[in-house]
């Protein structure tokens, strides 16, 4: 059944059509892959699947509920949390604030409990740090709790906003570019991860990725989107076959010479 | 030298307490005492404007408005209606606190530089309705006969006005620590970090920029009725543009987003100018270096600055390497 379904969805910048009837599904306990060219609109359609954007035209439904048009911050509560293409860490914070703050959603207690040190608030803030003590350790970070962000190592850096998605208790993932700069030892490293998150949390993941190699062998579901146009969606075999994908990325035969440049 | 300066973070609360407490007692010059008064005054300004500039990163350029309209509000309820000072003090602050919501809510959705401007706007209207709307606040002439605060029998002497201030200046630090290590606290430093991760972790940037706002007007308005019921006079002329751009130089001098550093900044600005009254005018081009200086090494304040210096004088090598490279 699909957890999330993105259907026809039109996003326009004044004339500029980033997205143009796209639709794609997610599957409950699937790993997916969103695919394409740069400029193909996969960042645009993440924004609007998590409500940094409102699509000018289309539905997003998560869990048979329309979530288009609702606030961004609401979309964490619905269960939907992501990670950014460029890592966005709070660099001046560590570690472990860093990874509580995916808490903040789940935590009811107000500024007077804070200030009166109820006993809600050390609750809260007690269960908040176990959470996000847990998510640590799941991604391996359990050593460096109380470094600052901004001290931790790159690779490091991307499972810290993995750990920071796994606190908020999320049901979906949605990873934006997880593996970009990494070599392919920590690739390899990350595609484990994910495949843990998957498997044993049974969290619902949704990535976009220009590594081939690591799409292919992660991913259950593909959508393949090209200059804001839905192209193919199927298997990775099925996608890896379909030759209006390798159009897309490698261009005709006709095309790479050069003939028809005003096609 | 570095144990130290942890040792003065961990207990800074403390500290402060401490100071407060001693100094009225140790100086007795009466001008002296007005000044620790005034330190006591800015030390609660910058200590509560550090929630809204240093913890969430907005920018206000109208804190001693606000200061100003908790003492105009004490200075009316007071000298119209005979409210006193128990009851003054608590509606100044939520009269401050409800221009606080007026300033914020429609301007919150801008940043930075705009945020700014808009603040210093609200403060120049803020000043000439006091100047113009003679009835309610005595225009220019201001308002005088202001009671001095008495709670039961007891009449406040200034000693008293002091450790009143120093409560509510360690009421003001000891909620910022808490919110630090909070929900709240992290909220606010996320917004003020990077919106736009903030916003995908659920937090509301509207609700808590606009709480940031009202929660230190408020409480700057607090001070403001201390202010009005200790010197008996407000005019238009005790709240400038001026103060408030003063308020904001001790929070960024003393390091925006640290507990102490805004409380250090607003004692080392009220004491240093009467320090070196005997420069007449020259002194003020002296702190107006000191000023470009510490906003030049902004961020982390002078504290770490100067906390790295020593450690390089007295220290060893590799200490002040890292703190060079900090």
């Amino acid at each position: 059944m699909a957890l999330l379904e993105a259907q026809h969805i039109n996003m326009f910048f004044g004339g500029l059509k980033a997205l143009n009837d796209v639709s794609l599904q997610a599957d409950e306990g699937m790993i997916s892959a969103l695919i394409g060219p740069n400029g193909a609109g996969k960042t645009t359609l993440f924004n609007v699947m998590t409500g940094f954007l409102v699509p000018t035209a289309g539905k997003v439904i998560f869990d048979g509920e329309e979530i288009q048009g609702i606030p961004a911050h609401k979309f964490v509560d619905k269960g939907l949390s992501r990670t950014f293409q460029n890592i966005r860490l709070l660099q001046e914070m560590t570690v472990l604030e860093n990874v509580q703050l995916g808490c903040h959603h789940n935590m009811k207690q107000n500024i007077f409990d804070e200030i009166f040190i109820s006993r809600r608030c050390k609750g809260e803030e007690k269960e908040s740090r176990d959470r996000s003590l847990e998510a640590l350790e799941f991604v391996g970070l359990s050593d460096v709790v109380n470094e600052k962000a901004k001290n931790l190592p790159y690779g490091h850096q991307r499972k810290l906003e993995i750990a920071r998605t796994l606190a908020t208790g999320a049901r979906m993932l949605l990873f934006d570019e997880p593996c970009a700069g990494m070599n392919t030892a920590e690739k390899a490293q990350l595609s484990e991860l994910i495949l843990a998150i998957n498997q044993e949390l049974k969290k619902t993941v949704m990535l976009i990725e220009h590594d081939m190699r690591f799409v292919m062998k992660l991913s259950d579901h593909i959508t393949v989107l090209a200059q804001g146009e839905w192209l193919a969606a199927g298997t990775p075999a099925e996608i890896q076959a379909n030759p209006k994908v390798i159009e897309a990325y490698l261009g005709t035969k006709r095309k790479a010479v050069g003939y028809n440049a005003g096609d | 030298m570095k144990q130290a300066w942890n040792f003065l973070k961990k207990h800074s609360i403390l500290m402060v307490a401490i100071v407060g407490i001693l100094a009225p007692l140790v100086i007795t010059n009466t001008y002296h005492v007005h000044i620790i008064l005034m330190c006591m005054m800015y030390g609660i300004l910058a200590s509560s404007l550090n929630i809204a500039v240093g913890m969430t990163g907005l920018s206000n350029l109208a804190h001693a408005t606000f200061f100003g309209i908790g003492a105009y509000a004490a200075a009316i309820l007071n000298s119209r209606y005979g409210l006193p000072f128990y009851l003054t003090f608590f509606a100044g602050g939520i009269v401050a606190m409800a221009f606080g919501f007026i300033l914020g809510a429609p301007t919150l959705r801008l940043k930075g530089v705009f945020l700014a401007l808009v603040t210093t706007g609200f403060g120049q209207v803020i000043r000439i309705l006091e100047i113009n709307w003679v009835s309610l606040t005595n225009g220019p002439m201001g308002i005088s006969g202001i009671d001095g605060a008495e709670i039961g029998s007891y009449k406040f002497s200034t000693n008293a006005y002091i450790y009143y201030g120093l409560a509510l200046l360690i009421f003001c630090m000891f909620m910022s620590k808490r919110l630090m290590h909070t929900k709240v606290g992290r909220a606010l430093f996320a917004i003020k970090y990077d919106e736009t991760v903030a916003r995908s972790l659920g937090v509301n940037l509207y609700f808590y920029k606009v709480g940031a706002y009202v929660l230190s007007a408020c409480i700057a308005g607090m001070a403001g009725t201390i202010f009005a019921h200790y010197v008996s006079f407000i005019s238009p002329d005790t709240f400038t543009v001026a103060d408030s751009t003063t308020v904001l130089c001790m929070v960024i001098l003393g390091g925006a987003g640290s507990l102490l550093g805004p409380v250090l900044g607003a004692f080392v600005l009220t004491i240093a100018p009467e320090i070196f009254r005997f420069a007449q005018t020259y002194r003020m081009i002296f702190i107006g270096a000191v000023m470009v200086i510490g906003v030049i090494a902004n961020e982390r304040g002078w504290g770490q600055i100067l906390s790295a210096k020593f450690r390089g004088l007295f220290g060893k090598k590799t200490a002040a390497k890292e703190g060079g490279k900090a």
